[in-house]
């Protein structure tokens, strides 16, 4: 095992690697620079302006003062936000995605489990169409029109919820909702058609003989079983969550790092765009990494199999 | 097995907690929403994004300018009805040499925010911060009408050879390379704002990324700032006309969707927003809307080095084709006007409004008969039978999308031409635009100052921001002559001559002269919009009955 997690965390630096190399002269490429604005400014007001930054540099140079400052865990400044550190601007607004991140994971999956243990169990019935019908619209209509709409009932016009903001947890009860549907929908549906694969197993049956009582025998021998292809796409569905996305935040208006990823690709604020993608690129990475330990330890067999290698 | 037992239960037990949290939330909130006060000074506006940066000699965007114009005061202030009058920012008065060149601005008694008095050489240290080449400052060029500003920013001159000095603490002096109307406007903008020579000192670089690293000198200083979030302003007691400010507070929210920001107008979160196009049939007939003209013009931009545009009569003839009123009354929907000149109505010329000065208009709207003469004429000229494929260059916000969208029908059914469009994101349009790749661009220009030359000058052969790539050498005289011009009755015909020719030449084909739609509760009072600049002045706005 600590070889294997060895070798994933080599495997995970040159994947960081590529992807800052990549994405480091990927943006360079886009049309304009970051000081390209509306009103020419003088020729030598530029030179100052890249000069300050080094992008007056050829791009080799530019690529080497960025490793450089890489390793030793500097993300530079930022082009848009004058004087402002990448550092801090990812400090400042990481939490705020994070925790809406995170409760709507905590939601989507605590509902998704359930609708889908309560589908498969119900087969055919009531419970199986709701939890379905809730399923094809978490991944039919788009987050940001289920936002829309919470919006516009629980706070509009009931007044129960504020409209946007951030601060207290009332704020993030909204976003939190409006982004679990996705994870919800994946979650319910998955766990439906495991546990039904689960159901018609001879296990089952045989624990019905040995006389379990109906809850025994859902949680010991159904859910522990079904729930391993779910466990799996869990990784990058929280990677993608946590970090946030730039249209519910948006929406909301909430201080997150979600729209500094999309909104720095426009700015062409460089240190930014590569910054934000260092960040995501490791969650992800550290995420997929934790879920295959999930996985050894909840089965065995793949930790035998995976360690063995 | 037992660990799942727990995660079920564990996750059944914070559902249960939230569902109570939410049940108890739902009331707080409810509640709180009833309880407003009475005329409490408190005023909620939203400024759409997080400003870049509170340097003020560093600030080049709206949103930073519309915080820095509250909590900074310059040597002058524009006034309610967007004129500047002695007195109406730190200088007290001031004199100017018969030559035009020269200011003297004797400053009023006023204190900074931490308690030391404001200086002339608070001015005199933040003017040459802005040109020090190391500051690397975007708009240091603002500055350049100063005698050897240019010259220190660029490399070849000296700090000490830039004319601007504090002659005493209350005294500081200015020498113009050439008479500059606009000047003394341009003394309330931004990079021409103080700064305390300590306060940089101190924090250096971090000038302006909170709020206690800054002081303040305007009618309201930072007390809170949650980045991407909000910022709050107080009033600032020490600021030297504190009795005509009666805001307590302004609550600024930073909301980007448009959505969002009208039900937080309409749930009283907020006191006023500018409507988004899509929402002012909401709004138009209420008695909180209204709209106001800004000093920003929209055109149609040719590329006179294309095959095609290289020919006047075809700019025009493309021109002619735009049916503006429909355009303004079915696709911008905001209020904004007609244009058929360059210089939108507003900006002073002489004696008054520059555009009556010069005349109304240059051609006439929708004159469909004329624009396929020219057409013809224009493809003769060039040989052509058929013309090219043409390619209309824009933005692509949906607004972009749709406007020009309108304009590419308008061409169709007037002048049967098929334009084709490429919608890019900004600062590739800007790029394609500055390396003439493209034939036509539908673009736009908001007042640096208020000034028609702001309008003008950037149409002369050399200027950077040509880039239509215009030259006319008379043109190119007569803004040479008006930016030296202290005669300002003949500077003003030599700017009207000079839309003139810009007019008949047509590198740009004017559309519409931009307007703002925004709604205002009733309680609020003396909010005004400034039609450039920033997009508030609150300084005198108070809240009644509410």
């Amino acid at each position: 095992m600590l070889n294997y997690s060895l070798k994933r965390f080599v495997y995970m630096l040159i994947t960081l690697w590529v992807i800052v190399t990549l994405t480091f002269f990927l943006m360079h490429m886009i049309p304009g620079d970051p000081f390209t604005s509306e009103k020419k400014v003088p020729e030598q007001i530029r030179q100052n302006m890249l000069a300050k930054y080094h992008l007056d540099k050829p791009l080799i140079v530019q690529y080497g003062y960025y490793l450089n400052n890489l390793v030793h865990g500097d993300l530079g400044i930022s082009l848009k936000y004058l004087n402002r550190t990448v550092d801090d601007i990812i400090k400042q607004s990481a939490p705020a995605s994070f925790q809406l991140g995170i409760q709507s994971i905590i939601l989507g999956v605590i509902f998704g489990l359930l609708f889908g243990i309560i589908a498969a169990l119900k087969r055919g019935g009531g419970w199986d169409y709701f939890s379905m019908f809730l399923a094809i619209i978490g991944i039919s209509v788009p987050n940001f029109i289920i936002a829309t709409l919470l919006q516009l009932l629980l706070a509009s016009k009931l007044r129960w919820l504020p409209v946007s903001g951030w601060g207290s947890f009332k704020y993030t009860i909204l976003p939190s909702i409006a982004l679990s549907f996705s994870t919800l929908s994946i979650i319910s549906r998955m766990m439906r058609t495991s546990m039904l694969d689960v159901i018609g197993q001879d296990y089952i049956k045989t624990a019905k003989a040995k006389g379990l009582s109906q809850l025994q025998i859902i949680w010991k021998h159904m859910v522990r079983n079904a729930i391993m292809p779910v466990v799996t796409v869990l990784g990058p569905l929280i990677a993608g969550i946590v970090t946030g996305t730039f249209v519910i935040e948006q929406i909301f208006s909430i201080p997150g790092l979600g729209k500094f990823f999309v909104q720095s690709i426009y700015d062409e604020d460089y240190s930014m765009i590569l910054g934000t993608t260092i960040f995501y690129s490791v969650i992800l990475v550290v995420m997929m990494f934790l879920v295959d330990i999930a996985y050894g330890l909840i089965d065995p067999r793949v930790r035998l199999a995976k360690g063995g290698k | 097995m037992k660990g799942y037992k727990k995660i079920l239960i564990i996750g059944l037990a914070m559902l249960i907690a939230l569902s109570a949290v939410l049940a108890g939330c739902g009331g707080s909130a409810s509640n709180s929403a009833s309880n407003s006060g009475n005329d409490k000074q408190v005023l909620n506006l939203n400024l759409t994004q997080e400003p870049p940066t509170l340097d003020p000699q560093k600030a080049t965007d709206v949103v930073s300018i519309d915080i820095l114009t509250e909590i900074l005061d310059g040597l002058t202030r524009y006034d309610k009805d967007g004129k500047i009058k002695p007195g109406s920012g730190l200088a007290k008065s001031w004199d100017i040499s018969n030559d035009g060149l020269t200011y003297t601005f004797h400053l009023r008694d006023a204190k900074w925010s931490d308690g030391d008095p404001i200086t002339a050489q608070d001015f005199e240290y933040a003017w040459k911060r802005a040109l020090d080449p190391n500051t690397a400052s975007q708009y240091a060029y603002q500055l350049f009408y100063i005698k050897g500003a240019e010259e220190y920013n660029s490399g070849k001159g000296s700090a000490d050879q830039v004319a601007v000095k504090a002659l005493d603490d209350k005294t500081l002096q200015v020498t113009l390379k050439a008479p500059t109307p606009q000047f003394l406007g341009l003394t309330s903008f931004v990079t021409y704002l103080p700064l305390e020579k300590s306060v940089y000192e101190k924090y250096g670089d971090k000038v302006g990324t909170d709020p206690d690293k800054l002081v303040y000198s305007g009618p309201f200083v930072i007390s809170q700032w949650n980045h991407e979030q909000s910022i709050i302003l107080k009033k600032n007691k020490d600021y030297w006309d504190s009795s005509s400010v009666k805001l307590q507070t302004v609550n600024f929210s930073m909301i980007k969707d448009n959505n969002t920001l009208v039900q937080n107008y309409d749930n009283n979160t907020l006191d006023s927003i500018f409507v988004p196009g899509d929402y002012i049939d909401k709004y138009k007939n209420s008695n909180e809307y209204s709209d106001k003209a800004l000093a920003t013009n929209w055109y149609v931009q040719f590329n006179t080095k294309s095959p095609v545009f290289k020919n006047a009569d075809i700019r025009k003839a493309f021109t002619l084709a735009i049916d503006r009123k429909a355009f303004v009354e079915q696709v911008t929907k905001d209020g904004s006007i007609p244009a058929e000149a360059v210089v939108p109505p507003g900006v002073p010329g002489y004696n008054g409004d520059f555009r009556k000065e010069a005349g109304e208009t240059y051609f006439k709207d929708n004159d469909v008969a004329q624009a396929k003469e020219l057409l013809k004429k224009g493809m003769a000229e060039l040989g052509l039978s058929k013309l090219p494929t043409i390619t209309l260059l824009g933005d692509d916000t949906d607004n972009a999308k749709k406007y020009d969208q309108a304009l590419q029908q308008m061409w169709k059914q007037n002048l049967g031409v098929n334009v084709q469009i490429q919608n890019v994101a900004f600062k590739v349009r800007i790029d394609m635009m500055n390396k003439g790749n493209y034939d036509m661009v539908f673009a736009g220009w908001g007042a640096d100052y208020n000034d028609p030359l702001t309008f003008l000058d950037m149409w002369e052969t050399n200027n950077g921001n040509n880039t239509a790539f215009y030259s006319n050498p008379e043109y190119d005289k007569l803004i040479d002559e008006a930016k030296v011009n202290g005669d300002l009755k003949s500077r003003n015909d030599q700017l009207i001559q000079a839309e003139k020719i810009l007019m008949n030449d047509m590198p740009i084909g004017p559309v519409y002269f931009r307007a703002r739609a925004f709604v205002v509760k009733p309680y609020v009072k003396d909010l005004y919009f400034p039609t450039f600049g920033s997009d508030w002045e609150f300084k005198w706005a108070y809240i009644q009955n509410n």
